[in-house]
Parts: C-alpha cells; structure tokens; sequence
C-alpha cells in the first residue's frame, strides 16, 4: 500500500478520461465529500445515535458504502479502506463496537483531510497550467 | 427496424454520488454513447418511462428507491424488449450480488471503474440486446407470417373443397374419408354422372400435401366434370387430363390418380390406376378380392405421345365394390418407423364382415399400429347399385327450344385411323342435343347410341365374340383382344346416319349404325331372353329396352333404332 493519500496513477486515468470537465469533477468531489463527512460526524454527535440501535447502524452503513465507492473512483485508496470497515461495522458484517466506529469516523475525517489537500493542489496546478 | 451492435446507444446512469455519475458519464460519452443520468431509482425509472435508453448502468444502494427496486420496474416496462442493466456496486457480500440477479439485473460492474472492462460490458450487453431484438423481430415476422398463410390456406380451401368435393359423391353407394396431413387434405376426390348414367370416380394425389398439392387439382377437376358430363370415356379423359398437367405442372410434380367408370347398366367396372397404392375389386360373393394395381405412370409425367390409356374392365354387380385409398395409408408410419404397408391393409379387408364399416375398420387398424401419417389420407369405398335407385340427376336447359332444327338428317363415316384413337359419341350426343325434344331422353339416347356404336367396333369391326364375356377370365381375355386388334386393325368402318323427321306436335329420329364386319345373326340374339344373370348380352337388350324401335338388317351389318317424342307441353 502507497503512503500516498492519493494513488497518482488513477490521478493521471481522471486527468485523460475527464479532460475539460477534470477540475469540476475535483471540485464536485470535494464538496460533496466535506459534506458526507461532516453528515457522518454529525450523526455520532447525535444523542440517539447508539451502536446498538439497527436503524443507526444501517444509516452509518449506507453512508459508508456510498464514500467508499466515491473514494474508490478517486484513488483514494487507504480512505476507502477506511470506509469498508466502517461499512462493516454499520451493515452488521461484524460485531459493532461504538469505540471502534468513533475511531473509525474520526480516521476518515482525517485521512479525508489530506486527501482533500491533495486535490486541491491538482486544482491550483490546472488553474495555472491554463 | 432492429439497431446494429455498433450503434450509438443511450445509456442510463442512475448514481446518487454526483462524482461516480459524472465520471462514469464521462467514460460512457467517451465511448461513442448518449448518457442519460438520475440520482436515485424513482429518477431514473421516470427517465426510462420518456427517453426509453437502451442500457442502464444503476448503483444498488440509493436513497428514495433504491436499485433493486428501480430494476424490477424498469425491466416491467421494457416487457418482451431485453434493456440489460449493468449494477454498479462495491458490493462484495454473495447474498447482495444474487439480490441484483433477482431484480433483473444482467451483470456488475465493480467500484472503482476500470474503463476497459466496463466498455467490454457495454459491448457484450448490447450485442445480448441486439440479438434479443432480431428475436423479437423474427418472432414477429413469423406469427405475421403465420397468420397470413392461415388466411390464404382457408380461402384455398374453401375454394378448394367447391371443386374437389362437388359432382355426386354424396350418393348413396359411395363412402369415403379425407383426413388432412395439415389445413387441409390435398388429394383430390371427385364423382359425376355421364350422360348414359354411368358413374366416374377419381382419386387423385398430387406430389406434396396441402395447398402446394392442391394447385393442381382445379385443371384436373375441370377437365374430369367436363368431359364427363359431355359423355367422354376414360380414355378420352385420361388422355387430356395428362396433357393437361403434363403442360402445367412443373417436373416435379404430377399426380397419382385412379379413375373409375361404374356402368351398373351393364355391371362393368372399368379401372386406370396410375401411381395410387393397389386398390381393390371386393367381391359381395365371398371370392377373394381382386386387386387393382397400378399398372400406369402418374399423370402429369409422359408426353402424350406416350401416355397409356389402356383401361382394365372388370364385372361388377350387386354385393361388389370397389375400395381405393392414397398412399397416406399405406405409408403411414408406426413407433419404430415401419410401413402400415399394403399387407396390413389387406388383412383388414379379408377380415371385413360388414362392408359398411370397412373404412373405420382401416382407421381402427392405423390407430392400433399408433400410425403417424406423413401425407394427406384418403379413402373411398363405392359399392355396386341398382341404377334405378341412384340416377344422375335430371338436367335442366335454360333455353326456350324455340330454335330447335326439326327435319334434317346427316351422315357420318369414321374410317380405321379414327375408330383407333376418337370417341366420336360425346360429340354425336351434343348435335343430337340441339334437338329439344329429345333432352328428355338424353339418357337414354346417350346409351343406345354407344351401345350400338360398340357393337359395331367390337362384333362388327373387330369380329370380337360376346360369348367370350361369359365369366371374369373371359372378361379380361375379351378387352385384351379388343386392345390388340384395334391396335392392328387396318381397314373398317362405322357409318351412322342421324334422321330428324317432325310428326304432329313431336318428332322422330331415326339412328342407323352400319359397320364393316361380318354381321351377325341379330334374330338369335335377340331372340334370347334377357340375361340378367350373364354378362354378355345385356347390351342388345338394353338397346331393346330403351329405344322405341329397333331393328337389324338381314346381314346383321346395320342396326336401325327410332326414337320418338311428343310436343312439349
């Protein structure tokens, strides 16, 4: 596994793929990203949230396999790991533990941080590449 | 029209993560498609309802209706049509794959997109759909097809059953059964009284079954009513109904056929059986029963010039009958593919006691061996009758008899080329016809007149002896000399002189025939009482019997006969 947040090679697959529409698939990446991440937090921070209720569970769940594809799609690679486990923990794969999905959460907001840097740097180098 | 595998496709993406949408949009469009997009399943299934794309490319797990659910309702609407949706999923767990599967999903593609492998899905899907499609279209075609064949075999066969059902074979001596291979049964069956009473039956079997075996059964009907009603014999008949088909017909086809003409006058039965499976001369006395092979080649197939006409003459009297049949019976196949065959259908006719049901018995018989039929098949029994108890139907003229010749006479003398090879009667009976008064009798006139005329070829010309007729070998040996002494006759005559005079309100004709032969001591034969019981003979008596005159010349050379009539009504 790279130490890279990003996989550079699937970079350059988005770069030709994308062409002109590249940047704009960056910045929609992004903000609905912060977005799915601050959602995630917010539920945890929520007073019925519990790792014993279903319903919770499966909220959590879902929200992760939705990031986790979109993370994939992106080389994202370790964020979208991240996501598969929180995945797992929501959809019941294993036994949810609520200390291991707070740490989870918490993991994926940082590593989405860094992941959101490097793509803002792309941005910053098409701006000035036109 | 159905679209070709490298067409240009629109493709529904139905994604709720806006970044997966437009990168897989983007892919999609990159590959020569119209990308439709939805954000969820209840989006995505109205743009199916309007924009009808013809591939869905669909995420499981959406908010409002998910995937599964938008493929059971997309695949709805799409009914008969294949629109192949390709789930998107990082799902790794089996029992969610076999979800997808379940709700009608055709394959998967997985998260993240590998563009190559998503392109040869796109591919292997549309040619899937397009192949579901010439389906459907061939499908189409064919119950299209279909349907119009239906319609055109029922016209045929209406049109068919008028001509190949019509004439009398709805007398009561006469029994058969058609029993179609497909629509319809393609062999043809046809019965009508000549002039003199006598009745011609044919059955025929064209090359094929159905329709395609029934095209030529128009021109042979035709030629079979008409020469027959115009009072031809077989031979005539024969002879034109080959040319007929032989002309029309292409070279594979032609038509198997027996023909029949049952003159219960005289108790004779003569047979032409060209093709048709061995029919069979049953006798009401207990005898075994005399086949009647095909000695000939179809119809349809010889050049004139070629053709046989040779008959076969048979007696034929009260208790007889004649059983014919297609060779769809014989050739009907059992479990294992063996015949019915001609010996099977034998030992139901010698274990037959009650005539009536001879052709059920043959039907039991084809049931029990589990027969499958391969051909339309036919059967038809006619039986010995009292010709009083069945008599053609009377015929009606339109015409007022106003312009009817009534005094005149004419003479006719057929010379050895013509008495070989010509009828001269049908075309006698016609001129005769002309004359009103004497349509009553037609009949009547129509038998004397070739009574007399073949007395004349066979006791006079020929130097035939009726004696010879006395039993059934003597029968046959009597037409074989016929045959080869008409075939090497070389010098003979027939004369026959017509005399129209008016009496009163009526008339008279007076017909005299006169041969070249020996003549014959006409007072003995005469003299004899009527033989019912004997079969030669009954052909002076008849002429006795029905004309209101007759006489012969000392030298038994001429025979005179009158017929009278009074003024119509």
């Amino acid at each position: 596994m790279s130490n890279n947040p990003v996989d550079f090679n699937v970079l350059s697959t988005l770069r030709d793929v994308m062409e002109a529409e590249y940047p704009a698939l960056l910045k929609v990446f992004i903000s609905d990203s912060t977005l799915r991440v601050n959602d995630m937090t917010l539920l945890l921070r929520d007073p019925a949230f519990a790792a014993t209720s279903t319903a919770s569970l499966q909220r959590l769940g879902l929200m992760a396999h939705s990031f986790k594809g979109s993370t994939g799609n992106m080389g994202a690679t370790h964020l979208s790991e991240l996501c598969l486990q929180l995945e797992e923990q929501g959809r019941g794969v294993v036994t949810a533990d609520d200390a291991r999905i707070r740490s989870l959460v918490s993991q994926i907001r940082d590593e989405f941080f860094l992941v959101r840097e490097v793509f803002e740097r792309e941005l910053e180098l098409c701006h000035a590449s036109h | 029209m159905i679209s070709s595998a490298s067409d240009r496709l629109t493709v529904l993406i139905a994604d709720d993560n806006v970044s997966d949408r437009m990168l897989l949009s983007a892919i999609v469009s990159r590959q020569g498609h119209d990308v439709l997009t939805a954000s969820d399943g209840a989006e995505a299934v109205g743009l199916f309802e309007r924009r009808r794309p013809q591939l869905v490319l669909m995420d499981a797990m959406m908010p409002v209706m998910d995937g599964f659910e938008a493929a059971r309702q997309i695949k709805t609407l799409a009914g008969d049509a294949l629109v192949p949706i390709i789930f998107l999923t990082s799902l790794t767990e089996g029992e969610d794959l076999a979800r997808c599967l379940d709700a009608g999903g055709d394959d998967f593609i997985a998260k993240p997109y590998n563009q190559v492998v998503l392109a040869a899905k796109i591919n292997a899907m549309n040619r899937l759909r397009v192949l579901q499609e010439t389906v459907l279209h061939q499908r189409d075609l064919i119950t299209r097809h279909h349907k119009y064949l239906l319609n055109e075999q029922r016209v045929a066969k209406a049109v068919f059953d008028q001509i190949a059902h019509s004439g009398c074979l709805r007398s009561r001596n006469i029994r058969y059964l058609q029993s179609p291979y497909a629509l319809f049964n393609g062999d043809l069956l046809l019965a009508a009284w000549s002039p003199s009473g006598n009745m011609h039956l044919l059955l025929g079997d064209f090359t094929g079954h159905g329709l395609p075996a029934a095209v030529g059964a128009m021109p042979l009907a035709e030629v079979f009513y008409g020469m027959t009603a115009k009072g031809y014999g077989l031979p005539e008949t024969l002879r034109e109904m080959n040319a007929k088909l032989k002309r029309i017909l292409p070279v594979d086809m032609f038509c198997c056929a027996a023909l029949l003409c049952l003159n219960f006058k005289q108790q004779l039965v003569e047979v032409w059986n060209g093709g048709l499976p061995d029919g069979y001369l049953l006798h009401g006395d207990g005898r075994p029963h005399t086949p009647l092979i095909s000695s000939n080649v179809p119809l349809g197939v010889l050049s004139a010039g070629s053709f046989d006409d040779n008959t076969q003459v048979y007696p034929f009297g009260p208790g007889d009958r004649v059983f014919l049949l297609s060779d769809g019976v014989v050739d009907s196949t059992g479990q294992d593919g063996e015949l019915f065959g001609a010996r099977r259908l034998q030992n139901v006719l010698v274990s037959n006691r009650n005539p009536a049901l001879l052709i059920e018995e043959v039907q039991w018989a084809l049931a029990r061996f589990r027969g499958q039929a391969r051909d339309d098949v036919s059967m038809v029994e006619v039986a010995f009758a009292e010709p009083d108890l069945l008599g053609p139907p009377s015929v009606i003229y339109t015409d007022s008899g106003d312009s009817s010749p009534l005094d005149w006479s004419a003479s006719f003398e057929y010379r050895t080329e013509t008495l070989k090879r010509f009828n001269p009667l049908p075309y006698l009976l016609q001129l005769l016809q002309e004359v009103h008064g004497l349509r009553m009798q037609s009949s009547e006139l129509y038998i004397v007149l070739s009574e007399l005329y073949s007395n004349a070829l066979e006791h006079g010309v020929l130097g035939l002896d009726s004696a010879l007729k006395r039993d059934a070998e003597g029968f046959g040996l009597y037409y074989q000399q016929r045959a080869e002494r008409l075939d090497r006759l070389e010098d003979g005559f027939i004369r026959i002189d017509f005399q129209i005079v008016p009496d009163g309100e009526g008339g008279r004709l007076t017909v005299r025939v006169q041969d070249s032969g020996a003549g014959f001591d006409s007072d003995r034969v005469l003299a004899l009482p009527p033989a019912v019981t004997q079969l030669s003979g009954r052909g002076l008596a008849l002429v006795r019997q029905l004309s209101d005159r007759c006489q012969w010349t000392d030298d038994g050379r001429t025979a005179s006969v009158e017929f009278a009539w009074e003024g119509l009504a």
